[in-house]
C-alpha cells in the first residue's frame, strides 16, 4: 500500500516541479519530471512534461505514466501508446527482479532510467539499457532474465514452467528441448533452479506469458481471404 | 564552460549555514554568563550553595543548533537549567521556584541589570540589554533519576531506562500551573532535556568524532581530541538543523503560533539522519525522510521524545489541527525551495524562493564573497557535448548499481 506521505517522500525534495495531489485512491503527479544527477554544477540535465496515476494499491497496480509535452513522438518504436502512455518496463518483471520494489525505488527505477532511455535515444539512437521487444516476445525475454538464462534463450517458457509446477516429473522432456527426459538430462539442474526462483513469481509471470500470447493471436489474427 | 573554477553547491550551503550560525564569541558570551550565574548561585554566603547548584545550557545552545536572530538588534534567546542536588522533601515545587528565584533577583540586582527577572510559569526570565540582547531563561530543577528509571520500565522502555548517560540527567521540575505545586509531594513535572542533548550527540556521534579529530589535527591547539569542547565543532546534522530552522522562522515570520516547534524539527531530522559527511546529502537525506519518524498511535500523530517514548512533542497537533497543517505546509515548503536548488539548478544560481526564506541579505552577500568562483558568462540550460557525457555518467550509474530497466511495448495497448 502506498499513502500520500510516502507519496510525497518519494517526489517532493526530487522532483520540485511536479504538483503532488490525491483523488480518491488514485495519487496524481504532474508537470516537469526531472533528469538530475543530484547536486551537480550545471544543474538539471533535461525535464519532460509528464502524467502520472499510481494506485494506493501499490505495487498491485502499475503506475501508469505519460508524457504530455510531445516531446517523444507517441509511436512504438519510442515504446510509447498513441495515447502518451510511456512503457517504462515490463511491471511483473521489475517487480519479480528488484531488491526493493517501493514506490521511491520504481521513481529511481524505470521511471528515471525510461526518461533518461529517451534523452539518450534522442542523441545517440540508442537504448542505454537495452529494449524489450515488444508483446509475448519482449516477455518471454523478461522471463529468461527472471530465470538468469540468456535473454535470446526462446526456451524460457519451458522452463518457467518446470519452475511453475508443482512438482517435476522425471518422465517429461526436459525444458532444454534435448529431446531426452528430464530424469536423463537437466533434472539437477532444474531442481537447484527451483529452490533459487520464487514458484509464485514464475507462475504469475507464465500465466501472463500464455495470457499475452493468447490475446496477441486473437488481436492479431490474420483475416480471411 | 559552466563552473570552471568549481563552485559547488556543498560551499554556498556551508557558507549560508556559517551566515545564520550562532557564533562563537555569542557560545562563549553565553558560557561566561552562566558560569557567572552558577559562581553566584554556589558563592558561600548563597542561601542554595549547600544544594550545589549547578547551572548549564540547554536546548537549541547545548544541541548546537543555535542560530543567528533574524534582525541583527533580535535578542538570543538562551536556556538554561539550575540543578539544586536536593530531593522533593527538601522542597516544594514553589519553595525551590522561589529559592533560586531569590538568588536570581539578587544576582540580577548585583549585575545592574535593568530589568528585574520575571518569574514564569516553569522558569526564571532574565533580559540583558548590553552590547548584545539575551533573553535568558533558567528552570530550576532537582535530580530525579529513580523515578525517571521507573516509570520508563514500567512503561516498557527498559532500553531507555538502563542509558546511564540519558538516565542520569533526568530532573523534576516546577510548574505554577500543577495542582501539587505548593505541598510537598513526589508528584512533580518532570523532564530531561541534556539526557535529550545526549542522544541527540549519539545521533552524530561518528561525525562529531571525525570533526574533532579534523580540528585536533589542523590546529594544534590542544593536547588531546578530548580536550576539544562539542561547541567547538559542527557536524552536518546540526547545519542541517540550523538552515531547516531558518527557512521555518521565515516560513512562518507572520504566523509564530502555528510555527513547528524547534523540538519537532530537531527531532524528525535525527532521526532521518544518516551520518552524511556532506551537507548536501544530509539536508537532502533529511528533507526526503523527514516525516518518516511521525508515528499514528490511536489515530494522533505522535513525534515521540526518544528519551520518554511517553511523551509527544507534538500533543498540541490533535487540540490544534492547524499546527500539523502549518506542519506540513512548511515540510512541501522546505522540500520545494531546498529540493529546486539542489536538484534543477547550477550552484551560482539560488532559487528565488530559497533566498526569500534563508534571507535575500544573507544569500547576496554570500554570493557576492563567491563571485569570482561563478561561471563568468551565464552558462545556457543545456549544452549538447556536456550532456551526452553527463547522460553516459548517469547511465555507468545506474549500470553499477544494478538497476538498470528496459522498457517494452505491450501490443495489447496499442489499440488504447
Amino acid at each position: 500500500m502506498l499513502d500520500f506521505a510516502e507519496f510525497e517522500r518519494a517526489l517532493a525534495f526530487r522532483q520540485p516541479k511536479l504538483r503532488l495531489r490525491q483523488t480518491g485512491e488514485i495519487l496524481v503527479a504532474k508537470g516537469e519530471f526531472v533528469l538530475s544527477d543530484g547536486a551537480s554544477l550545471e544543474g538539471r540535465l533535461d525535464a519532460f512534461d509528464i502524467e502520472m496515476l499510481v494506485a494506493t494499491s501499490y505495487p498491485e497496480v502499475e503506475p501508469l505514466v505519460r508524457e504530455v509535452g510531445g516531446r517523444i513522438p507517441y509511436h512504438p518504436d519510442w515504446h510509447m501508446y498513441a495515447n502518451g502512455r510511456c512503457c517504462t518496463c515490463i511491471w511483473e518483471e521489475w517487480c519479480a527482479t528488484s531488491a526493493d520494489t517501493s514506490f521511491k525505488a520504481f521513481c529511481e527505477g524505470p521511471l528515471r532510467n525510461f526518461f533518461l532511455s529517451q534523452h539518450v535515444f534522442e542523441k545517440t539512437g540508442e537504448w542505454p539499457f537495452g529494449e524489450r521487444a515488444h508483446g509475448a516476445a519482449g516477455y518471454l525475454q523478461a522471463a529468461a532474465n527472471f530465470l538468469g538464462l540468456d535473454e535470446d534463450d526462446t526456451h524460457a517458457d519451458r522452463y518457467l514452467q518446470a519452475v511453475a509446477a508443482q512438482s517435476l516429473k522425471g518422465h517429461w522432456d526436459c525444458p532444454c528441448g534435448s529431446g531426452r527426459r528430464l530424469r536423463d538430462c537437466h533434472y539437477a539442474h532444474f531442481v537447484s533452479l527451483r529452490e533459487r526462483v520464487d514458484r509464485n513469481q514464475a507462475i504469475h509471470l507464465l500465466t501472463r506469458l500464455l495470457e499475452l500470447r493468447r490475446q496477441e493471436r486473437v488481436n492479431f489474427r490474420k483475416p480471411p481471404r | 564552460m559552466p563552473n570552471e573554477n568549481g563552485l559547488t553547491h556543498e560551499e554556498v550551503l556551508q557558507q549560508l549555514h556559517a551566515g545564520i550560525d550562532m557564533p562563537l564569541e555569542i557560545y562563549e558570551e553565553i558560557i561566561e554568563k552562566y558560569e557567572s550565574i552558577s559562581n553566584w548561585l554556589d558563592r558561600p554566603d548563597s542561601s542554595i550553595s549547600q544544594f550545589d547548584p549547578m547551572v548549564a545550557p540547554q536546548g537549541s545552545v547545548r544541541l548546537g543548533t543555535a542560530n543567528r536572530p533574524i534582525a541583527e538588534n533580535d535578542e538570543y534567546d538562551v536556556d538554561l537549567i539550575c540543578r539544586l542536588n536536593a530531593s522533593k522533601y527538601d522542597f516544594t515545587q514553589k519553595s525551590l521556584k522561589e529559592a533560586v528565584g531569590r538568588e536570581i533577583i539578587a544576582y540580577a540586582s548585583r549585575n545592574g541589570m535593568k530589568k528585574q527577572p520575571e518569574n514564569k510559569r516553569r522558569c526564571w526570565t532574565l533580559e540583558y540589554t548590553n552590547a548584545r540582547n539575551f533573553h535568558v531563561d533558567v528552570l530550576p530543577c532537582i535530580p530525579d533519576v529513580e523515578s525517571y528509571r521507573a516509570r520508563l520500565k514500567e512503561a516498557g522502555h527498559a532500553q531507555i531506562a538502563d542509558n546511564a548517560r540519558v538516565a542520569q540527567q533526568a530532573v523534576a521540575i516546577t510548574d505554577d500551573t500543577h495542582e501539587r505545586y505548593a505541598v510537598i509531594s513526589d508528584d512533580w513535572p518532570s523532564s530531561n532535556p541534556l539526557g535529550y542533548a545526549e542522544w541527540f550527540k549519539e545521533q552524530m556521534a561518528e561525525c562529531v568524532a571525525a570533526e574533532k579529530r579534523a580540528l585536533f589535527e589542523a590546529t594544534r591547539l590542544y593536547d588531546h581530541v578530548e580536550d576539544i569542547p562539542d561547541y567547538k565543532v559542527k557536524t552536518t546534522l546540526q547545519k542541517a538543523v540550523q538552515l531547516l530552522k531558518r527557512h521555518r522562522d521565515s516560513v512562518f515570520g507572520d504566523d509564530p503560533e502555528h510555527k513547528p516547534i524547534s523540538i519537532i524539527v530537531t527531532t524528525l531530522a535525527a532521526r532521518a539522519y544518516n551520518n552524511e559527511t556532506t551537507l548536501v546529502e544530509a539536508i537532502s537525506n533529511i528533507l526526503e525522510r523527514f516525516d518518516e519518524a511521525l508515528e499514528e498511535i490511536n489515530g494522533v500523530v505522535w513525534v515521540v521524545n526518544p528519551v520518554n517514548p511517553e511523551e509527544n512533542f507534538a500533543d498540541k497537533w490533535e487540540e490544534i489541527p492547524e499546527k500539523a497543517a502549518a506542519f506540513r505546509k512548511w515540510l512541501k515548503a522546505a522540500r520545494h525551495d531546498f529540493g529546486r536548488y539542489l536538484n534543477m539548478l547550477p550552484p551560482h544560481e539560488v532559487p528565488e524562493s530559497l533566498r526569500a526564506r534563508l534571507g535575500t541579505t544573507l544569500v547576496e552577500k554570500v554570493m557576492d564573497s563567491l563571485r569570482d568562483r561563478a561561471p563568468k558568462v551565464a552558462a545556457p540550460a543545456f549544452i549538447t557535448s556536456q550532456n551526452t557525457e553527463r547522460a553516459q555518467v548517469m547511465v555507468e550509474r545506474v549500470r553499477e548499481r544494478g538497476t538498470g530497466s528496459a522498457p517494452w511495448l505491450n501490443l495489447l495497448n496499442l489499440r488504447e
